[in-house]
């Protein structure tokens, strides 16, 4: 029996769910360990707020594409661009998104919050490129 | 049901117990996913009753969506194909989509209610209140003023001949028209429609039924640097005699009765509620 101060439901954990979506493209998480391959891409939330009554979350999600920097500006912007349009197919088809344990799930809204760009990296052998949106989540049953 | 007692019981519960905290997100609802369907009234040939009645026998008519609570594929009488719109060349609704709405323009409905208080001497209250007017408005911002669709809308001109063909010039053709002095009352109907993805990945899908309409409004354009070029458009929705539904104070009544508008409610989203 769970405990009587857990609520029973939670918000759809933002991260997990666009790391899903984005794996397709190559490989995605929410950190990059030494040996991963590239491109790699990296999701972050950043910010957000809550409401527990609604079962809503509106949530900032932060995308990050890395490129190793020998192949080049064009070859990251290139990898931005697919970045961005997957990004752009869920925020106008809002389609569903299949998580790892094969479950589906759906967002309210996707807009983009700041179009992506190139940003500074801390390592100097990878090229980054940042965007983030604006993701409206519905609270689901907590396990 | 059982009649609750008329004495309060001795014992009370919480807020929780209570059933106060009963809230449901599933129910809620929101989301960019909006399109504002708009075609020329054309009497009993576009009536959009969600019943129709034989007899003592009712029975469902009109719907947007399909039986298996999707939408109906059959509903616009043209669609874009590889960035090219073509005119659908199979049975359809004719309801043209105005395409993007701006971000903070519709659709809007808006209900007015006026109601007279009776008032006496011997009091500050009110005695009795009587509803002696009630409507509704929908506004929208279509942000595609290019589309031959939205210049006809602007200029409230015919979407179909007296037939009910569908006449509005396909973007993309060479193009002119341009607006009559005579005056002509154009009917319209329109259907908003609605979805949203409920967290389980299934939709919900919403519709409103707007049966008879008519342009009573079309807001200011400037032109700038930024913002698109297209007015608002504000429609009266008026009672079409063709629209009937059921009566809503006797759901069991076997008599149809003049409705004002319809809204329904589909998709998997919304029968695994039920579940």
């Amino acid at each position: 029996m769970s405990s009587p101060i857990l609520f029973d439901s939670q918000a759809l954990d933002a991260e997990q769910l666009i790391i899903a979506w984005l794996q397709p493209l190559r490989p995605t998480a929410i950190a990059r360990v030494g040996g991963d391959p590239l491109p790699f891409t990296l999701v972050h939330q950043v910010g957000g707020y809550e409401n527990p009554c609604y079962g809503t979350a509106d949530v900032l999600i932060q995308v990050d594409t890395l490129c190793a920097r020998t192949l080049g500006y064009e070859a990251a912007r290139a990898e931005m661009r697919k970045t961005k349009q997957a990004m752009d197919e869920l925020a106008v088809h809002n389609d569903a998104i299949t998580l790892f344990d094969g479950s589906q799930v759906g967002v309210d809204y996707v807009t983009v919050a700041e179009s992506p760009r190139f940003k500074l990296y801390e390592d100097e052998t990878i090229l980054r490129t940042m965007g983030r949106y604006d993701i409206g989540l519905c609270y689901v049953p907590a396990p | 049901m059982t009649a609750p007692p008329v004495t309060p019981p001795s014992t009370g519960v919480s807020w929780k117990e209570a059933g106060m905290t009963d809230f449901d997100n599933r129910l809620y609802d929101r989301g960019p996913l909006a399109a504002v369907l708009i075609r020329d009234n054309g009497g009993p040939t576009t009536n959009i009753s969600p019943w129709s009645q034989s007899g003592t026998t009712i029975s469902a008519a009109w719907s947007p969506f399909s039986a298996d609570g999707n939408i109906r594929p059959d509903l616009l009488a043209r669609t874009l194909v590889n960035g090219k719109w073509t005119t659908n060349a199979s049975a359809n609704e004719g309801f043209f989509m105005i395409g993007a709405n701006d971000e903070k323009g519709g659709a809007d409905r808006k209900a007015s209610v006026k109601h007279d208080d009776a008032m006496i001497l011997q009091s500050n209250f009110p005695f009795d209140s009587d509803l002696t007017g009630e409507g509704l408005t929908i506004q929208f911002t279509p942000v595609q003023p290019l589309d031959p669709l939205l210049r006809r809308l602007r200029m409230n001109l015919p979407l179909s001949d007296p037939t009910g063909t569908p006449i509005v010039e396909l973007p993309g053709i060479t193009f002119t028209i341009s607006k009559p002095v005579d005056a002509e009352s154009i009917d319209r109907q329109i259907v908003l429609l609605f979805a949203r993805r409920k967290a389980a990945g299934n939709f919900i899908f919403t519709a409103e039924g707007y049966s008879l309409c008519k342009l009573t409004d079309i807001g200011a354009v400037k032109r700038d640097k930024v913002n698109p070029d297209a007015p608002s458009l504000t429609y009266t929705v008026l009672p079409d005699p063709y629209h009937v539904g059921k009566d809503a104070g006797d759901p069991t009544s076997t008599e149809l009765v003049p409705a004002y508008y319809s809204v329904w409610t589909a998709g998997a989203g919304w029968t695994a509620i039920a579940a």
